[in-house]
């Protein structure tokens, strides 16, 4: 166990540049594109009342307040924490290709460490989990920061402010990410591990069968799609005999089967099939 | 101490000759140790296995003993010593005699070329000397 | 005791080992000799399972692998395995997370012994260095046995000089080495048995101290028998 933490810790340091960069880069755009929403809206403000001597009353009616929420559900602010997402998303293959790459072949070293090598598995899913987890947070984070860049510009009278929860609320993608009831959070990441297990699993099919395990991960892949949304083809056949709760607990538990079945084929795969 | 191997004889036996040779000619005294089988497996760049062989079959014929922990010694017996020197000499001269005879040529003539031989050489290292 | 027994693998139609059987002692330097492609370096993957077989056995003091008697055996590729962007004493940090046979005392006289130093860089090395370095990773560790792949392949005199003292050495003490080679010259005095493969079978296996002073001939007199014969 304390291995498996080395181990974790080990794959998580690999990827921390890149994440480190990640970070900032999402803040720096967010934050340009607050400062470019709130100094837009500024000149706008001291257009209309200033210049033209429109009424406070008669601006918010006609423009509404300024608020975060304006900014929360625009693409360039919503850009790059999905960069950030599928980044992490593509690093689901390179955290293991990475090791066969190049001159140095660290997957020899990997497979020879004294653990059992399901352990690799595993670490390399919980370091993908802890950026996936880690993004989120940061993003919560962040986003009182940007809100006071907002509140630096804009004067109060003219600022609709949200709370926390009211900024996640409008934030499409981290709503998705981070919802509102625990159950939604369990079925969303359920998911989540489902499919990085599967594509995981791809990965080292092709790594132990090379160019036939390209056919036979594709194969796989598109099998275990076809088991978790097979409860919608019998829905289908059944002409809508499940209410559309049933239909998501049966897929949650066939991705539970198709996770499991996964974890242990990726074990024999990685004991008697893989090749440096 | 540097050994010019023979590929195609066994190599503990060489090394047990080169000890003959140095117990002989004196380069080795009675009495000295010598290297441990690690020490000379280093030096001589062979598998230490090997000098451990080579070092039992010297302990056998007691060319060297052993006491205890102790590094190995070189055997005090100098009737062993003697015994040495003399079953080299015989070797050299056995080795000699059957290439010599094989070629056919009068003892005589033997005894002739051998003592214009030394002769030269006993000349050249007198040379050598001044 | 290293063991294997008609240990045979394909690669798609290609058979690349046909039945490989053979022993090696603890304490003894094993050499497994042949020209390239002759399946040295698959065997040697075998015995760490990186690479599947199909038939046959293999077993370490009489075990199958293990995570167990993976702490028994260390490996040395002809590649590098570790990060190139490390820093020798970040390799050595690394190896000490992960190995409790990891001995940095050694690791430290074998490195004094190449004339390395731990501030050099990993991807900065020579070739010559390279493969020193990769030499040290498997020695500095309290291994039973050592399986090394052609350390001496495509380096220097003076390096291949070096390495071939390692053999000779307390550092390979009273442990298990297979070593596989191309080229005899430099160890045929340091070996104790010499394996003799082609094609993925084992032609012969013999004692080469024994076939020195039973028969007069040399490892490469042997070989050129099995191989041209």
């Amino acid at each position: 166990m304390k291995l498996f933490g080395k181990l974790v810790n080990f794959e998580f340091r690999r990827f921390l540049p890149i994440y480190i960069i990640l970070l900032i880069a999402v803040f720096l755009i967010q934050a340009a594109d607050v400062a470019f929403y709130a100094f837009m809206m500024k000149s706008e403000i001291t257009e209309a009342v200033v210049k033209h001597g429109i009424s406070k009353e008669r601006f918010l009616l006609d423009n509404g307040y300024v608020s975060m929420s304006n900014i929360l559900s625009s693409s360039t602010f919503t850009l790059p924490i999905v960069m950030a997402a599928v980044t992490i998303f593509i690093y689901i293959l390179f955290i293991w290709y990475r090791d066969w790459l190049g001159k140095n072949t660290f997957i020899y070293r990997l497979l020879m460490l004294p653990v059992k090598r399901i352990q690799l598995f595993f670490s390399k899913g919980a370091t993908i989990l802890i950026l996936v987890f880690g993004l989120v947070a940061y993003q919560v984070a962040i986003l009182p920061a940007l809100h006071v860049l907002l509140k630096l510009i804009i004067p109060v009278d003219y600022r609709a402010d949200l709370s926390i929860q009211g900024m996640i609320e409008n934030f499409y993608y981290l709503k998705f990410l981070l919802p509102e009831n625990f159950i939604d959070f369990v079925i969303n990441y359920g998911f989540g591990i489902t499919l990085v297990i599967v594509l995981f699993t791809m990965i080292l099919i092709e790594r132990s069968y090379r160019f036939r395990g390209i056919f036979m991960a594709a194969f796989y892949g598109i099998g275990s799609l076809i088991l978790v949304f097979s409860p919608y083809i019998l829905q289908g056949i059944m002409k809508g005999y499940f209410y559309e709760n049933e239909l998501l607990w049966l897929q949650f538990a066939i991705a539970i089967v198709v996770s499991i079945l996964s974890v242990f084929f990726s074990n024999h795969l990685l004991n008697r099939k893989i090749r440096v | 101490m540097a050994i010019r191997f023979d590929k195609r004889e066994a190599v503990y036996i060489q090394v047990i000759r080169y000890f003959k040779e140095q117990i002989a000619i004196g380069k080795i005294k009675s009495g000295q140790e010598i290297p441990s089988r690690r020490e000379l497996a280093q030096q001589l760049k062979i598998n230490p296995n090997t000098v451990q062989r080579a070092y039992k079959e010297m302990e056998e014929e007691g060319l060297i003993y052993t006491d205890g922990n102790k590094p190995s010694i070189i055997t005090e017996d100098t009737n062993r010593i003697k015994e040495i020197r003399e079953s080299l000499i015989t070797e050299a001269i056995d080795h000699f005699v059957e290439r010599i005879t094989s070629l056919q040529i009068p003892k005589e003539q033997i005894l002739q070329l051998v003592q214009s031989k030394l002769n030269e050489l006993s000349k050249e290292s007198e040379k050598n000397h001044d | 005791m290293i063991k294997l027994n008609g240990v045979e693998k394909k690669y798609g139609r290609k058979s690349i080992l046909n039945g490989v059987t053979f022993e090696a002692e603890k304490g003894q330097i094993t050499c497994l000799i042949g020209i390239n492609g002759a399946g040295k370096t698959t065997i040697l993957q075998s015995i760490m399972g990186l690479t599947p077989y199909k038939k046959g056995e293999i077993t370490i003091d009489g075990e199958k692998l293990s995570p167990k008697v993976m702490e028994k055996i260390t490996y040395i590729p002809d590649a590098m395995t570790l990060l190139p962007k490390m820093r020798i004493k970040d390799a050595f940090q690394f190896m000490r997370d992960f190995y409790q046979n990891w001995n940095d005392e050694r690791a430290k006289e074998i490195l004094a012994f190449f004339k390395l130093k731990e501030e050099e860089r990993i991807s900065q090395l020579s070739k010559g260095n390279t493969a020193k370095v990769n030499l040290l990773m498997g020695l500095a560790m309290d291994a039973d046995y050592i399986l090394m792949d052609e350390p001496f392949s495509g380096i220097d005199i003076f390096s291949r000089e070096q390495i071939a003292d390692v053999f000779s050495s307390h550092l390979v003490e009273d442990r298990g080495v297979i070593i596989t080679t191309h080229e005899i010259s430099d160890i045929e005095h340091l070996i104790d048995k010499a394996v003799l493969l082609d094609n993925g079978v084992v032609k012969k296996e013999f004692m080469t101290e024994q076939v020195r002073e039973d028969e007069g001939k040399s490892v490469i007199d042997v070989m050129r028998e099995v191989y041209q014969g």
